[in-house]
């Protein structure tokens, strides 16, 4: 997301890892928690402060874990990628 | 009688010098021949080399191409550069299957409270490089999103640009996020349970 004068302020990712119909309807009335997904965040300003929340299916019915710090993989971060993200994304935008 | 003699010296002589200058240019005429053949066999015999060699360089030229655009597609660096030398439009092409099945990986690892969040960076980036359907898709959803379909995606991978309001005032214009939807054929087991696909949403 971006504030009033254009800068990003936040980049959010959401995962879902969709169980089957038959695993939701199983999981009715049961205890165990099974794990969905999870949505990460961090403030562009600081980008290697990551949070975490994931989210589970427990009793047929989703919830959401509290937060958390995920392990960060990979290179980060990649201050110049989000910023050309962010140019390219309302480029698309500005095209629609 | 010396007359007659002298006739037929000349004409010794003339037959001679004819017997050598056909001769000659048979001789010479062998050689050219041998020559030529030689030619057309080394032109012959070189040229399916000049074609293998050709179709060897077209094969590497066609990977390095290959190669160069996965790079292009893949990665931040190679959307820079041609950032840097062009009007800001990359070329138009499908994201490679390598990243969609790092883009699967990325995802699956997120259920262990990993993130690789320049995995996801990438694939919006390269998503950035293809064209969006002009208009949305008529059903509205839950969220009050515009999604508008995302154009030459490989088989096996949904994307959507997904355009909201954010209730942050906060906030200046809508927010923007690719919407990433990998169906599986058929269900498979992970984390304990039987998965349909997998979904991810990457929002700047």
């Amino acid at each position: 997301m971006t504030d009033k004068s254009g800068q990003c302020k936040n980049f959010a990712i959401y995962t879902d890892c969709r169980p089957t119909p038959d695993t939701v309807r199983a999981s009715f009335g049961s205890a165990e928690q099974i794990p969905t997904g999870a949505l990460f965040s961090c403030d562009t300003e600081h980008p290697m402060e990551w949070t975490a929340k994931d989210c589970l299916l427990q009793g047929g019915m989703p919830k959401d874990s509290t937060q958390s710090q995920p392990a960060v993989r990979g290179q980060w971060p990649r201050t110049d990628d989000l910023n050309r993200l962010k140019t390219n994304l309302q480029r698309v935008y500005s095209s629609l | 009688m010396s007359a007659s003699l002298q006739r037929a010296s000349a004409t010794r002589s003339s037959l001679a010098v004819l017997g050598a200058a056909c001769l000659g240019l048979c001789v010479w005429l062998a050689v050219r021949q041998a020559f030529f053949d030689g030619g057309s066999r080394r032109a012959l015999t070189q040229l399916p080399q000049d074609a293998g060699g050709g179709a060897d360089a077209f094969a590497t030229e066609s990977s390095e191409a290959c190669a160069r655009q996965a790079e292009s597609l893949c990665s931040g660096a190679a959307a820079d550069e041609l950032t840097a030398h062009g009007d800001g439009q990359a070329p138009r092409g499908e994201p490679q299957e390598l990243c969609a099945q790092s883009l699967r990986t990325a995802i699956e690892t997120t259920l262990v409270s990993q993130i690789d969040p320049g995995e996801f960076l990438d694939t919006a980036l390269a998503l950035t490089r293809l064209d969006v359907r002009a208009t949305p898709i008529p059903e509205s959803h839950p969220s009050g999103a515009l999604r508008y379909p995302v154009l030459g995606t490989p088989e096996g991978v949904n994307a959507e640009l997904w355009v909201r309001r954010s209730d942050n005032a906060a906030h200046g214009g809508p927010v923007l996020s690719y919407r990433i939807s990998l169906p599986a054929a058929e269900g498979y087991l992970m984390e304990g349970a039987e998965r349909t696909g997998l979904d991810a949403e990457i929002t700047l």
